[in-house]
């Protein structure tokens, strides 16, 4: 039985503690990556591939959209 | 792959008009990128940071972003269209209060000043952007003037070291290339990634040049299967600038393997006559610059043609030859390296060989010299005297104990 209990307070640690890691990951992640959910997306002008004209997330306002940053490799 | 299965999945959605997609490309060679959408028949717009002005430490990510400009989800579950069709794409959002977004607009070159001699790191590091994203090649020395100013300016910022690498490494690739443009490169890439190790962007851009142990993939093995499969389809591919090879098509691999077969040095005792860069000039890159005891390095041998002596390579004769001379415990890939010939009787080209070199597990930290040599037909002009030249190189990479 107190065994049992024991067990159980290590389970609750351990999924407390997991599920803070999981927290404290995802907020780092989104920390990392310089996004925050809520606000707006940098308004930065890029070039755009094949043209080189200038353009930036304002140029697509009015829809919603799904932006990638990606490569091809 | 993370995008193309994205691009399937929301397919029906963008036909309708309900959803728009974005791309932006964080790669040192943005074509390859138009050859991929080509090759996967992704014809939405794409914008180019090369120079990662979003500061992003790694791709692929995907942003839901509202029809306003923000946020709303980051990195939703891969290809779930239906879980964004409920949490993203049939919620009603609200404009923001304020637009709080950073502004850069296109700057005004003709008018664009350097900051002042005492500018600090971020005064020069905005002014080199300008130049390196918007002036094009006419501007490109100026923005390596100015990213060399602001690395002067405070030598531990990464990424003035990382744009600094990306705008050497595009000069290199262009007409204006100058000696020594890739080395830097590298070794601007291996000092913003020492200042900022989880910068998986910095990591990329050397893994792409360096020894398969390191890499995490083949980068560019897709470019053939990908021209193949769009021709067939009756298409022109789109074309590369800069075509991939060596490091860029390599496969990763868990081991190191040196060549056991014997191997029989060309010119033993020498008696080729020297080039001594009169026909032929050589130039050296180890990637990375800086290994560990025990771990390799990639070494991209350069060669080519002296313009102004009007040189040319003979290809009626054997092919091009390199030999490699490792030092007692340095193990390399092969020792004998060839060449072979294009189809012209006689050319210009700049050709390079790749070969991995490793350093002995008990090595202490110090600079190395690995003696080699090149043997080689050239001749003086299209039909000028040709001759049979060796050309003495040294490989050099150092080792640092962590």
């Amino acid at each position: 039985m107190v065994h049992h209990r024991k067990a159980s307070i290590l389970s609750l640690v351990m999924i407390l503690s997991a599920t803070c890691v999981t927290t404290v990951g995802a907020q780092g992640r989104r920390a990392a990556m310089g996004f925050q959910v809520g606000q707006p997306f940098p308004e930065i002008a890029f070039p755009s591939l094949g043209d080189d004209r200038p353009m930036s997330l304002a140029d697509f306002r009015g829809k919603k959209l799904l932006l990638h940053v990606f490569a091809s490799w | 792959m993370h995008v193309p299965g994205w691009h399937d999945a929301t397919k029906e959605l963008q036909d309708a008009g309900k959803l728009q997609m974005v791309g932006i490309i964080q790669e040192q060679h943005p074509d390859r990128a138009r050859l991929f959408m080509q090759w996967k028949k992704m014809g939405w717009q794409i914008l180019v940071d090369s120079y990662n002005l979003l500061d992003v430490p790694v791709v692929p990510i995907t942003l839901a972003i509202d029809e306003y400009g923000v946020i709303r989800q980051i990195n939703p579950p891969r290809g779930d269209v239906d879980l964004l069709e409920r949490t993203f794409l049939s919620q009603t959002f609200q404009p923001p209060a304020s637009r709080a977004g950073e502004r850069l607009a296109v700057p005004d070159l003709s008018s664009l000043r350097p900051p002042p001699r005492s500018g600090n790191v971020e005064a020069w590091k905005a002014y080199g952007d300008a130049l390196a994203v918007w002036g094009g090649a006419v501007r490109r020395d100026d923005a390596i003037g100015a990213y060399a100013a602001a690395i002067r300016s405070d030598a531990d910022d990464a990424m003035a070291q990382f744009r600094l690498a990306v705008a050497y490494r595009m000069r290199y690739d262009s007409d204006a290339r100058r000696d020594g443009d890739f080395s830097k490169a590298i070794e601007h890439w291996a000092d913003a990634l020492d200042l900022d190790p989880n910068q998986y962007i910095f990591r990329r851009r050397i893994q792409q040049y360096g020894p398969r142990l390191d890499k995490p993939y083949s980068f560019y093995d897709w470019v053939n299967t990908a021209r193949a499969e769009i021709e067939a389809r009756g298409e022109v591919p789109s074309p590369l600038v800069v075509e991939p090879r060596g490091a860029e098509f390599a496969h990763p691999t868990e081991n190191f393997t040196a060549s056991e077969a014997p191997e029989a040095e060309p010119d033993p005792r020498g008696r080729v006559l020297r080039d001594e860069s009169q026909f032929i000039t050589i130039e050296t890159i180890a990637v990375p610059p800086v290994i560990e005891p025990g771990a390799t390095t990639r070494f991209h041998i350069v060669f080519r043609p002296v313009e102004e002596n009007l040189s040319h390579w003979n290809n009626e004769a054997e092919e091009l030859a390199f030999w490699i001379d490792p030092p007692r415990g340095w193990e390399v890939e092969r020792r004998y390296l060839t060449l072979p010939l294009p189809s012209e009787v006689v050319s210009q080209e700049t050709r390079v060989l790749e070969v991995e070199v490793r350093a002995p597990e008990r090595s202490r930290s110090r600079s190395v010299t690995i003696p080699a040599y090149a043997l080689y037909y050239v001749c003086e002009d299209v039909n000028g005297v040709c001759m049979y030249r060796r050309q003495d190189v040294e490989l050099q990479v150092a080792v640092r104990r962590q």
